[in-house]
């Protein structure tokens, strides 16, 4: 197990091979970073041309399978993006390459936008302008939690669900409860609507192919029960 | 001290899913509960965090990590956040390839995703509160700041504006109108 996580990925090359390498996987993922505002799924499409398209270092199914693997691990999607495609290539120095390449330059942004931010900070001007970017802040954050609403709650447990999570956050429960309860709930849902007889859905796409094969069994004209919570708000 | 912002930022590195986002609470949380910075400051760090690109958890994580022990203090927050996701990553590429593919995996994340999504809107009502609670501030302020962020959510939704040219209109109107 352990020489399995220790060994690469791949079969070693000559020394000055892996470091070009390495230095390659570092440029590659910093140039991804610097041009990805907010995170997140913005980003896959500059990873897929990097790394596929340009270098041809994997095969499109193979990235995407990363990818998936990726989204599902905890972290931004982009570091964990990187850490997959460095580990895969060149094993731990790779993943270090990597992940520093894609980290770096939003590092540095931050750090001089910390260092500008403390000198600067009692001037009534920047005051002023921090008031301002503050409601623009907001906004970005409510717009990732509409687009999380949006492919989260499908159905009526999910809705319910999400109500919840938010009045418990509202009376002050910890956050990390909350997600080791949407954890746990997901699993039990699952299990009692099979237990019901029900076929249950994991997400939005799994959903509408359940109501289309449904719709489609049923006699013409008559159309399907919709549970679509906020459906094509 | 950096050992414990190390091992905090571990913490929350490791239950962040859906991009960070979900995540301001839960930093928020612990950054008043160490005392490292106060509700105003912690609004601060999410402002700055939101300026710079890549996630905005990793960013507050940075800039909570440089105001409590300077340069070194951001470098081991910034290391903490990742070493979650680098090491569930390893695993998962070793040992289970189609992970996402698995049954029980998206039951799971059946029930996280609205979760996280109600996570994500408290952060954003956290913010709007903490923007306004200063309680110096003349009652228009808040009003002019609500309907700033409406007006930012509309423009990111309809309108598709970048992020970087909506926090800069941000902050000239606020200059315009705050000072």
């Amino acid at each position: 197990m352990a020489m399995k996580l220790l060994a690469n990925a791949t079969p070693r090359q000559a020394l000055p091979g892996r470091v070009v390498r390495l230095a390659e996987l570092f440029v590659a993922f910093g140039r991804i970073s610097p041009m990805t505002f907010g995170g997140g799924y913005a980003m896959l499409p500059a990873i897929e041309r990097e790394i596929v398209g340009k270098r041809n270092w994997m095969s499109q199914e193979e990235l995407e399978e990363g990818l998936a693997v990726a989204a599902t691990a905890p972290g931004g999607i982009g570091v964990n993006a990187a850490a997959f495609v460095g580990y895969r290539l060149e094993g731990w120095p790779g993943l270090a390459a990597a992940v520093t390449g894609i980290s770096l330059p939003t590092f540095l942004i931050v750090l001089a936008l910390g260092i500008g931010f403390v000198m600067v900070h009692n001037e009534p001007k920047v005051v002023s302008a921090f008031a301002g970017i503050h409601a623009a802040i907001v906004a970005l954050v409510a717009y990732a939690g509409w687009n999380m609403m949006r492919s989260a709650l499908f159905d009526s447990a999910t809705a319910l669900l999400f109500v919840l999570s938010g009045a418990l956050l509202l009376c002050g429960v910890h956050p990390a409860l909350i997600i080791v309860l949407g954890m746990a709930a997901g699993p039990a849902i699952v299990k009692a609507k099979q237990m019901f007889g029900k076929k249950a859905a994991c997400d939005r796409r799994e959903a509408e192919r359940l109501r289309r094969a449904a719709a489609a069994s049923l006699r013409p004209g008559v159309q399907a029960a919709d549970y679509f919570f906020g459906d094509g708000i | 001290m950096l050992s414990s912002i190390f091992w905090t930022f571990a913490k929350i590195g490791l239950l962040s899913f859906g991009g960070g986002f979900s995540m301001l609470p839960l930093i928020r949380h612990e950054t008043l509960a160490h005392g490292w910075l106060n509700e105003s400051g912690f609004a601060e760090a999410v402002s700055v965090a939101g300026m710079a690109p890549g996630p905005i958890a990793l960013n507050s994580a940075i800039f909570i990590g440089y105001r409590t022990a300077g340069l070194v203090g951001s470098v081991f927050a910034a290391l903490g956040m990742l070493l979650p996701s680098v090491v569930v990553i390893v695993l998962l590429t070793a040992f289970l390839r189609r992970v996402h593919e698995h049954r029980i995996v998206r039951a799971i994340f059946y029930g996280l995703r609205p979760a996280v999504a109600a996570l994500i809107v408290y952060a954003a009502y956290r913010l709007i509160v903490s923007g306004s609670a200063d309680a110096a501030a003349p009652l228009w302020h808040t009003i002019v700041i609500v309907a700033m962020a409406l007006a930012a959510f509309v423009a990111l939704i309809r309108y598709r504006l970048h992020p970087l040219s909506i926090i800069v209109l941000s902050g000239l109107l606020g200059i315009a109108l705050f000072s």
